[in-house]
């Protein structure tokens, strides 16, 4: 019988993306390991607000996003499905400049999930992208 | 002189089209209508309206949504250049003064820092392009400005929304926690209605 292996590395680049969101922040990962996590000082680190708001979906995400920043998202036709959690972003001077918004009418354990898990796609999926594209440029 | 009358309407047309989607962009339906009825008069606008009609109608989801709306513009950008002359807001940094002048408008700023918001205002020094709170923090330490923990936070938070207000994006994204209601029995066999929530990553895709 043999064992895969193959859970190791997406764990792997996930502790490595935890170490690095700590070091962004300036925070000592190991001082902070019995405590609370600091979630948002790590969210800090980036060029992220959070914003709480009640009953969230699509709908309300635009409304809200549209008069802080004047622009408009594009929703989808679900538009009124709820929502635990939604992060936009834009890139703006290099940097992906974004707003994650979580559900306040949740409790606090989910609503700092809710962040948290925004955060990983920050992290995970968005800052690659502008890795790669900030790479393309400079070998351009 | 009549190439020249050529050259102004092509140019007209190209600065029409450039409205018509900020019009779309920002719901702007007054600014839709001019355009459309400019197009009346002009079947070439009418043609590239068309075009980009069919765009946004293949929208049906926000990957593309965003993806398509990039698309026609990184089109409009690259074959329509001279609308687009000067129009390069993603390119002019956010400076410490334009922040101050937001939350003043907003009215965001504490009474008891007031005195400081005032102080910044007109200041031309940029931002720093992070905007994390550390640097958001030595920025108030370089400014040598006195306020509260919450006019910083503030600061900071307004500073992020002006720079996504000011990006005509290359690239938005977008990522979405949908809950689903899940209907469970429990031992006793009644009905209970308890919200699960489900990963719905929904990408924007590069723009």
């Amino acid at each position: 019988m043999t064992t895969s292996t193959s859970w190791k590395e997406p764990i792997a680049e996930m502790l490595a993306a935890v170490r690095r969101v700590y070091e962004e922040a300036g925070l000592d990962q190991n001082a902070t390991k019995s405590e609370i996590v600091p979630l948002y000082d790590l969210i800090g680190a980036y060029p992220i607000r959070v914003a709480e708001l009640q009953d969230l979906t699509y709908q309300i995400a635009d409304d809200f996003l549209r008069v802080e920043t004047g622009q408009r998202i594009p929703i989808p036709a679900r538009k009124n499905k709820p929502l635990a959690g939604y992060l936009y972003v834009y890139e703006f001077a290099t940097q992906f400049y974004g707003c994650i918004l979580v559900k306040a009418n949740d409790m606090i354990q989910r609503r700092r999930f809710s962040a948290a898990h925004e955060l990983g796609h920050y992290v995970l999926h968005f800052m690659p992208v502008l890795e790669r594209e900030k790479h393309r440029s400079s070998s351009k | 002189m009549q190439q020249q009358n050529n050259n102004k309407a092509i140019l007209l047309r190209e600065r029409l089209i450039h409205c018509y989607i900020q019009a779309l962009d920002q719901g702007d339906m007054e600014g839709v209508a001019s355009v459309l009825e400019a197009a009346l008069n002009d079947p070439e606008l009418d043609r590239l309206i068309s075009e980009i009609n069919l765009a946004y109608q293949e929208e049906e989801q926000l990957i593309s949504t965003a993806a398509d709306a990039t698309f026609v513009r990184d089109l409009l950008r690259k074959h329509f250049v001279s609308a687009f002359v000067g129009d390069t807001p993603d390119k002019v940094p956010l400076t410490v003064g334009d922040v101050a002048a937001r939350l003043k408008s907003d009215r965001r700023v504490p009474a008891v820092d007031s005195e400081a918001n005032q102080r910044l205002l007109g200041n031309a020094i940029p931002l720093p392009a992070s905007l994390s709170i550390n640097a958001v923090k030595k920025l108030a330490a370089d400014l040598g400005v006195k306020a509260s923990e919450y006019f910083w936070r503030v600061f900071r938070d307004t500073a992020i929304t002006l720079g996504m207000g000011r990006s005509h994006s290359q690239a938005q994204w977008a990522a979405a926690r949908e809950e689903q209601e899940a209907r469970n029995k429990d031992r006793d066999g009644r009905n209970q209605i308890i919200q699960a929530s489900t990963t719905d990553s929904e990408q924007a895709g590069e723009k």
